[in-house]
């Protein structure tokens, strides 16, 4: 193969291997995530997910209900997961990994009025959980 | 950081063009002494530029939650008045800039009044330099502080370069291309942070409604992958945008983008007419503000 040939194929195979990971949100265990509406107010099911330090997950939101939902953790002192809004209907993906340190953090739903009805769940990074 | 590094090296070269051009103008007409009080009057601005951004960080420190999201969506919009006017509405009138500058700086002389000439440079620079503060802390809103800190340093490094090659005149720079180019760039940028800013102010509650989501290319380009935050923080980009949010986008881009194609035409002639005044080659005509 002559050498241009060869860069084209390089090239080529970098866009796409980069391109795949540029677009990707995955890494770890999934652990999965539903958020909607009852008649008692909002809710994310699971109310409270455990993981190992240091641990590598993404979670897998998944909108049942009627309304928009966010799903987020990113003021001072809290996981550092960004805001994502997800539409009725709708699935989202969010990668984050876990402080090498025991903690526990808020992750809601900032939507007006959404935390107070109750969308919130408890994020615990404990040791000695199973690595997932 | 795209976004710090395009308004630092367009809004540094710019300011930096404006010392240029008094110094040229000062050099020509054999006023060199006053050399030191235009270049002190130009570090003042500067710090006075930097402590008016500083002051705006640590306002917006205070707010925490919903007020934050306020804050940061309204200074969002105001950096998208900011920066359209700078664009589009201010081309006109800045392309006669450096005559103007250049009879102030005349003036000044001949009144003999070192306050008057050191008040030129100075609240021309303040100019560019509260426009970099406002439009620096709203892109920063989407990117993270070291993203922006580099590309902002590394667009004011940039921008000093060319300034100081084209004054030297040792390196020629197309400043209509140059500046065409980042207008349109700055529009662009301008469109993206209507977008992030109303989406702000939605968040907190300011907006009740934008309407329903326009369509969903998440599982396509999720807004949360390495790309899209990228073109999100650039370009505003929604895997699931709100009509709204659309209508504004297209409406503000059209309308930015035409002005900046169609207002330029007249300003021009000015220009043209100004860069041909006896001892004002060395250093081109800024087209922006």
């Amino acid at each position: 193969m002559r050498l241009p040939a060869l860069a084209c194929c390089l090239v080529a195979t970098g866009l796409i291997v980069t391109g795949c990971s540029l677009t990707e949100v995955s890494g770890g265990q999934e652990i999965q995530v539903t958020a909607g509406e009852r008649s008692d107010g909002m809710f994310f099911d699971p109310a409270e997910i455990t993981v190992a330090p240091g641990a590598r997950v993404t979670f897998v939101i998944k909108n049942e209900g009627s309304v928009d939902h966010e799903f987020e953790s990113y003021r001072e002192g809290e996981a550092g997961i960004d805001e994502i809004i997800i539409p009725p209907g709708a699935t989202r993906r969010v990668s984050w990994t876990a402080p090498s340190e025991a903690a526990t953090f808020p992750v809601y739903c900032d939507l007006p009025g959404h935390r107070a009805a109750g969308m919130e769940t408890a994020l615990k990074v404990v040791p000695d959980t199973e690595e997932r | 950081m795209s976004s710090s590094f395009i308004i630092t090296l367009r809004e540094g070269l710019e300011a930096g063009l404006i010392v240029a051009i008094i110094l040229a103008y000062l050099k020509a007409s054999g006023q060199r002494p006053h050399f030191r009080t235009v270049l002190i009057s130009a570090v003042a601005a500067v710090a006075v530029s930097l402590s008016v951004g500083a002051a705006i960080f640590a306002i917006a420190g205070e707010f925490a939650g919903r007020s934050a999201e306020a804050f940061e969506g309204t200074a969002m919009l105001i950096a998208v008045g900011v920066l359209s006017w700078m664009v589009v509405w201010m081309k006109r009138q800045a392309a006669g800039i450096k005559k103007t500058l250049e009879t102030d700086v005349a003036q000044a002389i001949g009144v003999g009044s070192a306050f008057a000439l050191a008040l030129i440079p100075f609240t021309a620079i303040l100019r560019e330099g509260l426009e970099t503060a406002v439009f620096l802390f709203a892109a920063t809103r989407t990117a993270t502080p070291l993203e922006s800190t580099i590309g902002a340093s590394a667009g004011l490094l940039g921008a000093i370069a060319l300034t100081w090659g084209i004054y030297s005149g040792g390196y020629r720079v197309n400043l209509r291309v140059f500046f065409n180019v980042t207008g349109v760039l700055l529009v662009v940028l301008a469109a993206g942070l209507l977008v992030n800013g109303l989406k702000e102010l939605h968040e907190a509650g300011v907006i009740s409604n934008l309407g329903p989501h326009a369509w969903d290319t998440y599982n396509t380009l999720p807004d949360n992958s390495q790309l899209g935050k990228f073109l999100s923080t650039i370009l505003g980009y929604d895997s699931s945008p709100y009509l709204g949010l659309v209508i504004a986008h297209v409406a503000y881009l059209v309308l930015a983008l035409t002005f900046f194609a169609f207002g330029r035409a007249p300003s021009l002639r000015p220009a043209a007419a100004a860069s041909h005044q006896p001892g004002t080659e060395a250093v081109p005509e800024p087209e922006g503000s």
